[in-house]
């Protein structure tokens, strides 16, 4: 009942199936794995109408050529790469309209090291502790836990006829392309007192280049030595996404998808979260800064990052923003485009990016207090 | 027994580390798989993650979902009920089958601590190892309990492929590799049982807070019937409730 989709001419170096990980299981020691730069990954789905976790190809430094065994619509996020379809060089950010036989190749890219082929509907592989995500050093998820090799056959997950309307987010460039050197934002986390003022201090002032010993697990780092107050070592602990340790010899080692659950390094804080994909998109030789953030602003960073996305969502679904209204203790939003009135006021949750604006209002002789809540 | 507050900090935008007393102890060990339990049968919309280890508990969440100081109060409220919940301990029987092609350096370790194999294999089975946590590799459980009299320094050159059930000794430490890796252990002995299977549900034969006895097996045809039954699932290691403290 499957449909096959894609057959693999050329893999590329390091292309692999992910979704946006395996949840639930960091206790019993199994990594999230997932995206390396989560933000073209969305939007790779996203521009499709596709659910947020469908499954992608997960491509590096060089993306497969794959011929389609059916028609399919594609998108291709991520690094500044040239994609052609059948030999025609095509936009990145935007749906493709593909029929069967058409070859498509992702090229070497020119900034970023990283892209994502998303296909409507998903792509298929046995859900392994529920994540289609592929985990190369546990050798499972994805296509039988490893990258993908010439003449292997991926699968759609469902056939999805969903409307959605054409949009391209050449922006989405914006998000994710690093310059050069990267300034990744970090919040710092010293509760263990491993760090003096210095050796924090050291780490604003200095320049990093990222090594090419990178990989999924993570990113390490060439510069200035970041010294402890006493040993290296801390109780192994929990890893983030994006943590930063410092190992005995005070090179920095920043934390990836592909990270083990645990870590006995000390850590001197993390990359904030938009940060990461930039941080991910940015190769060996890259050069790194670093600059501190608190963690309200980190969220607020975090917050426009996914407003994006979910801008992009209602575009390509169609539900522009709706509007809530809220007069006389009585609550209810409308749609824009349709003008229809939704009332379940319960849907709005307590965001913090939500647009608040206040207005008064005269209405058969009497003055309401208005506000308008525009959420995307 | 208050007076240990944790450290409740926020380590990056979208973890919240929760950390008791800085040092490795059964005690605390437990406060955190108690916390871990409660975190998971109160679960919250927002919460995705929860990663137990030696004194702390790392917390992931959505803060689109889920704000820092919601989270926070949600921690702070499970963190109350600590003292009067206890997290009754599964002690769980591994079979292992010591010395000879299972455990090659089993000799080795008899004569660097001056003992027999024997005497070794007594001093090794007969402690309940408490399993601080599991990481490294999925599955892999970080055993406290080890008698120092079979301490062993690990290998200078490491073996580039362990295979998977492989007991092993380094330093104080004793482990069980769930997959096959390189590694630089004592090997004195091999489960036939499969500690972790990623098509299996659950996957992971041990969970953190557990605890586990190494039961000496007395032939390779133990041995062999017991890896026969697991591979097919067949096999149930006995379980049992602590009663101990």
């Amino acid at each position: 009942m499957k449909t096959k989709v894609f057959e693999i001419n050329d893999p590329g170096p390091q292309t692999t199936i992910q979704d946006l990980g395996r949840y639930g299981f960091q206790n019993i020691g199994v990594p999230v794995s997932g995206p390396m730069d989560s933000f073209s990954f969305k939007a790779a789905n996203t521009l499709l109408n596709n659910p947020l976790n469908f499954a992608c190809l997960e491509t590096t430094f060089l993306g497969p050529k794959l011929t389609a065994l059916d028609n399919a619509i594609i998108a291709v996020t991520g690094a500044k790469s040239l994609v052609k379809l059948n030999e025609k060089q095509i936009q990145l950010w935007q749906p493709i309209e593909i029929s069967k036989g058409d070859i498509i190749s992702v090229e070497s890219p020119k900034q970023g090291i990283i892209n994502y082929l998303s296909v409507k509907g998903g792509f298929d592989s046995p859900l392994i502790m529920g994540s289609h995500s592929t985990y190369l050093t546990g050798k499972f998820g994805g296509q039988e836990g490893r990258i993908l090799k010439t003449g292997d056959v991926l699968f759609k997950g469902i056939n999805s006829n969903d409307e959605y309307i054409k949009t391209s987010f050449l922006t989405g460039f914006d998000f994710v392309i690093p310059s050069n050197p990267l300034e990744l934002r970090i919040l710092i986390s010293n509760s263990l007192n491993k760090f003096s003022r210095e050796s924090i201090a050291r780490l604003w002032e200095s320049t990093y280049t990222i090594s090419s010993n990178s990989n999924r697990i993570g990113y390490r780092l060439n510069g200035p030595s970041i010294n402890h107050n006493g040993g290296a070592d801390i109780i192994s602990s929990g890893t983030e996404f994006g943590a930063i340790q410092i190992p005995g010899n005070g090179q920095p080692i920043i934390l990836m998808a592909d990270r083990g659950t645990t870590g006995g390094y000390s850590k001197i804080g993390s990359v904030i979260s938009p940060d990461i994909s930039k941080l991910a998109q940015a190769g060996p030789n890259h050069k790194i800064n670093f600059r501190p953030v608190s963690l309200n602003e980190a969220h607020l960073i975090l917050f426009s990052y996914e407003k994006a996305i979910k801008s992009l969502a209602s575009t390509v679904s169609g539900q522009d923003a709706n509007i809530r209204i809220m007069y006389d203790n009585k609550d209810f939003e409308i749609n824009l485009n349709s003008g229809k009135k939704i009332t379940d006021s319960n849907k709005i949750k307590e965001h913090s990016e939500v647009d608040f604006q206040k207005y008064k209002i005269e209405y058969n002789g009497k003055i309401y207090d208005l506000s308008i809540e525009t959420y995307l | 027994m208050n007076t240990d507050n944790p450290t409740i900090e926020s380590t990056s935008d979208c973890f919240v580390s929760v950390r008791f007393r800085d040092e490795i102890n059964p005690d605390i060990n437990n406060k955190v798989h108690t916390l871990f339990n409660l975190l998971k049968e109160n679960s919250h919309f927002g919460i995705t993650g929860l990663i137990p280890s030696y004194n702390s508990i790392l917390i992931q969440y959505n803060p689109s979902e889920l704000s820092n100081e919601h989270l926070i109060k949600i921690i702070e409220q499970q963190l109350s009920k600590l003292e009067s919940e206890l997290t009754k301990q599964t002690v769980i029987d591994i079979p292992v089958l010591y010395g000879d092609i299972y455990g090659e350096d089993l000799e080795f370790v008899a004569e660097h601590n001056n003992l027999t194999t024997d005497q070794v294999i007594e001093i090794h089975s007969t402690p309940k190892y408490l399993v601080y946590m599991l990481g490294f590799t999925p599955g892999f459980p970080y055993l406290g309990g080890m008698e120092e009299s079979i301490s062993t320094p690990r290998l200078t050159t490491p073996r580039t492929l362990i295979p998977a059930g492989s007991v092993g000794i380094a330093d104080k430490q004793t482990g069980i590799y769930p997959s096959e890796s390189p590694g630089g252990w004592q090997l004195i002995g091999k489960t036939p049982l499969i500690l972790f299977n990623h098509e299996k549900n659950p996957p992971s034969l041990i969970t953190p807070g557990d605890l586990i006895r190494f039961v000496p097996l007395k032939s390779i045809d133990e041995y062999e019937t017991i890896f026969n039954l697991a591979k097919t699932n067949k096999f149930k290691p006995n379980k049992s409730t602590n009663n101990e403290n």
